[in-house]
């Protein structure tokens, strides 16, 4: 395992504590990301702003949401070099509210659950139906076999509108980013509420890309595994916080921004 | 309340360091300067000039790093300051804390070729340091860094004095042509005499 890949992994496991300590709904998996990632690729770092807005959602419901000390020396058991370093141990008491008060996270939070969810249009048949109209099935993914599902998370504003999509797991052959341009392509949905008022909310979709789309492969011929590099043309993924930058998704060259 | 600052000269920010600059997650921002010339330097950019370098300001460099927020909380880790020197930059580090509060852990990664005072101040905000004390033989420390060992040891012991050897570790290289093992000992056996319980003792790789 490379040293990056190690640091990856550490990381998932502390934002792993956070998310079950909080009773944060977060699904965990293998990074796939093709680059040295040391926690620092797209998704690695969009779980990490999830769980941010999730935490701040259960303080403003007055929950506790508890960070601090949760992952204490776990880093320091994983020391790649040197004798490792001892510091004053923070408190366990300590709770996320520390956190926000001293600053450290943007006052712009979303919600994840509210009293009354955002609703598409017609409700989960219109979506499932608007999903499947508008799909255009990614070549690449469909020569090469590629089927199974994206799942990414958007906000939707207090207007309905729908924001900032973002790819929390990408299966490849430009279907994340054809995902991405389906939910860009959304009507307003019916936002959320809290206590009556509208919220901005955070929603997490699974989209399904079929296998009945895929081109049937030569008898004997085994689902492309590793995908070439190849430009996609089409709609850009958009970062957490407004960043642009190229990254690579399962083997594609995308724009995040 | 401090005045504002200009943007210093960083030689490079590293982020999700383990283990190696303090416990837990730590990000590394090494300061462009230092008064030593050691031979087997590692990071000799410190020491060219800063033409080029990202610059900050405390609270540019609270911005830039604060993307590990939650990372640094949940294992105790924080801002590593290192180099170069980092406390030729105490103004920098005292800004730094009254931005980012207590909730970070912030070490500094020293020589302490800095004045007494800095040392004291240092202690004020930084909660663990690395010190990077090389030998303790005058001659051999001024062949290898071109400087006085007696400052580095003098504020060690106020070092010590100050934070506890609980907040302090010290690091002990064999640098391969200027000092030998029986020389690492000694340097360590007059560690221990100061109360130093945290070494590090490792061999400089020379290719």
């Amino acid at each position: 395992m490379t040293h990056g890949k190690n640091i990856c992994n550490q990381l998932k496991e502390v934002r792993k504590r956070i998310a079950e300590e909080n009773d944060i709904p977060l699904e965990i998996e293998e990074c796939t990301y093709k680059g040295e990632c040391r926690g620092t690729c797209p998704r690695c770092e969009a779980e990490v702003r999830y769980l941010e807005n999730a935490l701040a959602d259960r303080l403003r419901l007055g929950k506790v949401a508890t960070v601090a000390g949760l992952a204490l020396g776990l880093a320091a058991t994983t020391a790649q070099a040197q004798t490792p370093v001892q510091s004053t141990p923070i408190s366990d008491s300590i709770t996320h509210r520390e956190i926000l008060e001293e600053g450290g996270i943007d006052d712009d939070f979303i919600f994840v659950h509210v009293d009354e969810e955002p609703e598409f249009p017609g409700g989960m048949e219109a979506l499932q139906k608007f999903i499947e109209d508008n799909m255009q099935y990614p070549r690449i993914a469909a020569e090469n076999g590629i089927y199974g599902k994206v799942y990414i998370t958007f906000a939707i504003d207090t207007d309905g509108t729908v924001q900032h999509p973002y790819l929390l797991r990408d299966i490849g052959g430009g279907c994340g980013a054809e995902a991405i341009r389906i939910v860009k392509s959304m009507p307003k949905w019916k936002p959320g509420k809290q206590n009556g008022k509208p919220m901005r909310v955070q929603y997490n979709l699974p989209v399904v890309f079929d296998k009945k789309h895929c081109i049937p492969l030569i008898e004997g011929q085994a689902p492309v595994q590793g995908m070439p590099i190849q430009d996609v043309e089409g709609p850009d993924l958009i970062g957490p916080n407004g960043s642009t930058q190229e990254m690579e998704v399962e083997g594609v060259k995308v724009i995040v921004r | 309340m401090h005045p504002i600052m200009e943007a210093v000269p960083f030689i490079g920010i590293d982020r999700h360091r383990l283990g190696v600059d303090g416990v837990g997650v730590t990000t590394l921002a090494a300061f462009h300067g230092c008064p030593l010339r050691c031979k087997y330097c590692l990071n000799r950019r410190c020491l060219e000039p800063p033409e080029g370098l990202q610059r900050y300001t405390p609270q540019q460099l609270y911005d830039h790093v604060g993307i590990d927020n939650l990372y640094f909380i949940a294992t105790g880790g924080g801002v590593c300051f290192g180099g170069g020197e980092p406390l030729l930059r105490i103004d920098f580090i005292e800004a730094f804390r009254a931005l980012c509060g207590k909730s970070w852990n912030l070490t500094a990664e020293t020589s302490l070729q800095v004045p007494a005072e800095s040392v004291r101040r240092a202690c004020a905000v930084v909660g663990d340091f690395i010190v990077d004390i090389k030998e303790s033989d005058p001659d051999i420390y001024r062949a290898y860094t071109g400087g006085d060992a007696r400052r580095a040891w003098d504020n060690l012991r106020l070092l010590l004095s100050l934070v506890g050897p609980e907040h302090v570790t010290v690091r002990v290289p064999l640098i391969p042509s200027f000092n030998t093992e029986a020389d690492t000992d000694r340097t360590a056996d007059r560690l221990a005499a100061l109360g130093v319980t945290r070494l590090d003792r490792f061999t400089y790789r020379v290719q």
